[in-house]
């Protein structure tokens, strides 16, 4: 903001520590701890060497799970603006969703789906008298998974290409001879590439650091680093382990999300376009046949998750009627038999949520305003992209040792940092230099352009990113369970520890409450704005 | 080659051009004007098989290509945002026609091309950092490169400033007759058309006003309209003479005015027309 006047100083000093004492510090503490509990570099060795299938299970499952998300976000990126359907905008506002849909929610409406005694399992058994079919638990059900959860990172980064798709270089290239399938190898896949990489690598790094869904599906027989290094901390107490794991896994994630980041400054942006003509969906020819299947596919597979959670908290099967029992369970008596308090859980929550929000808009509005973006911000906003959550979580344990609410607030303010800046930033970007240098020549001094000219335009792009950076708090779980687990659950720890007493639908309640506020919370920010998702 | 549109008809929702016929001369270059709006850039697109016509035929030479698509009918088409292929350099813009009708001497002939277009050693460059004349001209080689038997142009001078856009004038009539190419250019500017066309279509609100070369265009305008698009401008015939072994042309210029005092006329050299 101003040079040297002592608001600009205070806002500097703030980010300052932010990003110091809970981001770089605990990392600096992993690291020198790492290199002193194996001074000797064959220790190091010989503990990657005995969990090497683990970095190759990483690399495995978030390649196939990148792979499959692509093959569906693909085609749904394609219809989206290629067709006009009913719920196309259902479906595109369904691309924030892996950002603010708790992972551990996804879990438990598997289980209700796909679980061995599912819907799908019920329904062949009950038709057909075929025996359950194991869709879940193990390597396939995490791939499933990751796939609900990634495809629309892909389709929001390849819809984005796509449109910004300048189509007179399509039709320059059919005057130059070429037919549609060598316009679509030779331009359109070529142009759309840099997108398509880049969202594949987020969801790559996405993947490769997922927890809670690996950590339920994947069993004793599947595990990778991030649910290892859990493991190895918080049950098996073996630091060591833990600590050369956390480190592995963060400079693998380091040097992909370098790879992103090269590729997300090469996608492309034109200036000038003629848009593609939007055509309506013709379900009677055969092309179109398969376009509706595929979209109905498609919601069936956004939406049944949703249903499921919805469906379990208020309906009781073996009466068939609806019912308030499960909400009446984990909120009346303990009969979960968790030892656990749901009222306050939801206040846990509400208060992390609250205090991650204020901590990370803030923090992302003084970044944002940083004029000459300097590389340690650049650096920062990169890194905490590809941080995850088990590494920080293990550097705020060395760090700080047992902490309290306050100390994860900030944790979870450092998760939804990355996305706060971006968002704020995109917004403060579209305001035009000239707006602000004419307001400058009318006589507004810093804090005027500031107050006058710049904070009505990003007001918005403000209340969206609390209402991103609350919705991630929210949803996460693994700092808290790795931290102060049976101390202060949160409704996702609720969730997970109701997921192991198999109790599905005081877990559907619970869910249903945890989504619910992160629901009004959007709604909060659609009534005041239309806002699209900025990565 | 010549060019034939036979009762062209298309239709819009709020726009159509009905039963639209003319003819360009093989060899010969023709501008069609109008306002935004009047179907031009609609036209062109029509010839290059880009949109389609929902009636008429068109005509390259004696060959009919009414039903052929875009990448049959062996046309040049310089678009007016360029659209370069962002994602290759200068060489492979180039080469991108001659490649995928799999020409023989692609190196050869894209190394011509680009001497045509003054371009030489160019390429190696990245399209993203031309500036707009050369952009310009790489859109045009490539659209020449593999011998076209048409080129077509939309508002190609469009978007250049005041100095380029008059070295890129003087630089397309060069070409035109160095490679004695039939050339079809769009353009919204009646004085691009003066200087560079041997006949002149005028067109509006889908259909066409007048079709001339330019001199009958200025001298003598057929509809209100087309008198209204020239009425800016003073047509001034000048003869040839020679006067103390020195060759000049000499004509009269007379302005209706009523102030006092001395005037100055500004004439700009792309505004001649020699005939």
């Amino acid at each position: 903001m101003g040079k040297n006047n002592g608001f600009g100083i205070i806002a500097k000093i703030i980010l300052l520590l932010f990003g110091v004492v809970f981001f770089f510090y605990p990392l600096a503490v992993l690291f020198f701890r790492t290199i002193f509990l194996t001074l000797n570099f064959s220790l190091f060795l010989e503990i990657i060497s005995a969990n090497s299938h683990l970095i190759w299970n990483s690399f495995y499952q978030a390649g196939v799970s990148t792979f499959v998300s692509v093959l569906i976000g693909v085609p749904a990126a394609y219809l989206l603006v290629k067709r006009d359907f009913f719920g196309k905008k259902i479906l595109k506002a369904f691309s924030y969703i892996p950002f603010v849909f708790p992972s551990i929610l996804v879990v438990i409406s598997f289980v209700i789906i796909f679980g061995n005694n599912g819907w799908i399992n019920s329904f062949l058994k009950s038709s057909f008298g075929l025996g359950h079919i194991q869709f879940i638990y193990g390597f396939q059900g995490i791939i499933l998974a990751h796939a609900f959860y990634n495809f629309p990172i892909i389709m929001h980064f390849v819809s984005n290409a796509f449109e910004n798709l300048d189509v007179s270089m399509k039709e320059a290239a059919r005057t130059l001879g070429a037919n549609k399938l060598q316009v679509f190898f030779k331009i359109t896949l070529p142009q759309i590439m840099p997108s398509l990489l880049s969202g594949a690598l987020l969801v790559f790094i996405y993947c490769f650091m997922s927890f809670a869904i690996v950590l339920s599906f994947g069993g004793v027989q599947f595990s990778t680093l991030e649910v290892e290094i859990y493991k190895q901390i918080s049950r098996n107490l073996n630091f060591t382990v833990g600590s050369v794991l956390a480190l592995v896994q963060f400079f693998i994630l380091f040097v992909v999300a370098v790879i992103f980041h090269y590729f997300s400054s090469k996608k492309i942006i034109t200036t000038k376009k003629y848009f593609e003509k939007v055509k309506k969906l013709n379900p009677f020819s055969i092309r179109g046949f398969i376009e509706v299947s595929f979209l109905i596919l498609l919601f069936a597979f956004i939406f049944l998750p949703l249903l499921s959670l919805i469906l379990f908290a208020f309906f009781d099967f073996s009466t068939m009627q609806f019912t308030f029992s499960s909400f009446e369970k984990i909120f009346l008596s303990d009969q979960s038999g968790l030892g656990l308090s749901a009222i306050s859980s939801i206040g846990y929550s509400l208060f992390l949520a609250f205090f991650s929000a204020a901590v990370a808009t803030l923090t992302a509005l003084i970044a944002a305003f940083r004029k000459n973006q300097s590389f340690i911000i650049a650096t920062f906003v990169s890194s905490t992209i590809a941080i995850s959550i088990m590494t920080l979580g293990f550097g705020y344990y060395l760090g700080f040792g047992s902490g309290n609410l306050i100390i994860i607030g900030f944790g979870h303010a450092i998760l939804a940092f990355p996305f706060a800046y971006r968002i704020i930033k995109n917004s403060l970007n579209r305001i035009d230099v000239e707006c602000i240098e004419v307001a400058h020549t009318l006589g507004a001094n810093n804090f005027q352009v500031f107050k006058f000219v710049q904070l009505p335009r990003i007001k918005k792009a403000i209340f969206v990113s609390i209402a991103f950076s609350f919705a991630i708090s929210l949803a996460e779980l693994g700092l808290v369970l790795l931290l102060y687990d049976g101390v202060f659950a949160t409704m996702p720890v609720y969730v997970y520890r109701l997921l192991s007493t198999f109790d599905l639908h005081a877990a559907a309640a619970m869910g249903v409450i945890l989504i619910s506020i992160s629901f009004l919370c959007f709604y909060a920010v659609e009534y005041f704005s239309d806002f699209e998702v900025v990565v | 080659m010549d060019l034939k549109l036979e009762k062209i008809s298309i239709s819009y929702s709020d726009w159509k051009m009905e039963n639209l016929s003319f003819f360009v001369k093989s060899g010969s270059f023709t501008s069609i004007v109008g306002p935004s709006g009047s179907g031009k850039t609609t036209l062109l697109r029509l010839i290059a098989g880009i949109e389609k016509q929902e009636e008429g035929k068109i005509f390259f030479g004696k060959k009919e290509v009414t039903l052929k698509p875009a990448e049959e009918r062996n046309i040049g088409f310089v678009f007016q945002n360029d659209s370069l292929f962002s994602h290759l350099n200068v060489y492979e813009n180039i080469a991108f026609g001659l490649k995928i009708k799999k020409e023989k001497n692609i190196f050869e002939k894209v190394k011509d091309t680009l001497a045509i277009v003054q371009l030489t050693g160019f390429e190696k460059r990245k399209v993203t950092e031309l500036s707009g004349g050369e952009k310009k001209r790489v859109a045009i080689a490539r659209a020449l490169a593999f011998n076209p038997s048409i080129l077509l142009l939309d508002e190609p001078l469009n978007g250049l400033d005041a100095k380029l856009k008059e070295t890129m004038k003087v630089f397309l009539k060069k070409l035109q007759k160095k490679i004695n190419l039939t050339m079809v250019m769009v353009t919204h500017d009646i004085d691009e058309a003066f200087f560079l066309s041997d006949s002149i279509i005028v067109m509006n609100n889908g259909k066409i006003e007048q079709k001339g070369n330019p001199i009958e265009i200025f001298s003598n305008p057929k509809s209100l309209f087309v008198k209204k698009f020239v009425s800016d401008y003073t047509l001034v015939e000048a003869k040839k003479k020679t006067k103390n072994g020195k060759t000049f042309f000499e004509g009269k210029f007379v302005v209706n005015a009523k102030s006092k005092g001395k005037m100055f006329v500004n004439f700009k050299k792309s505004n001649y027309k020699f005939i």
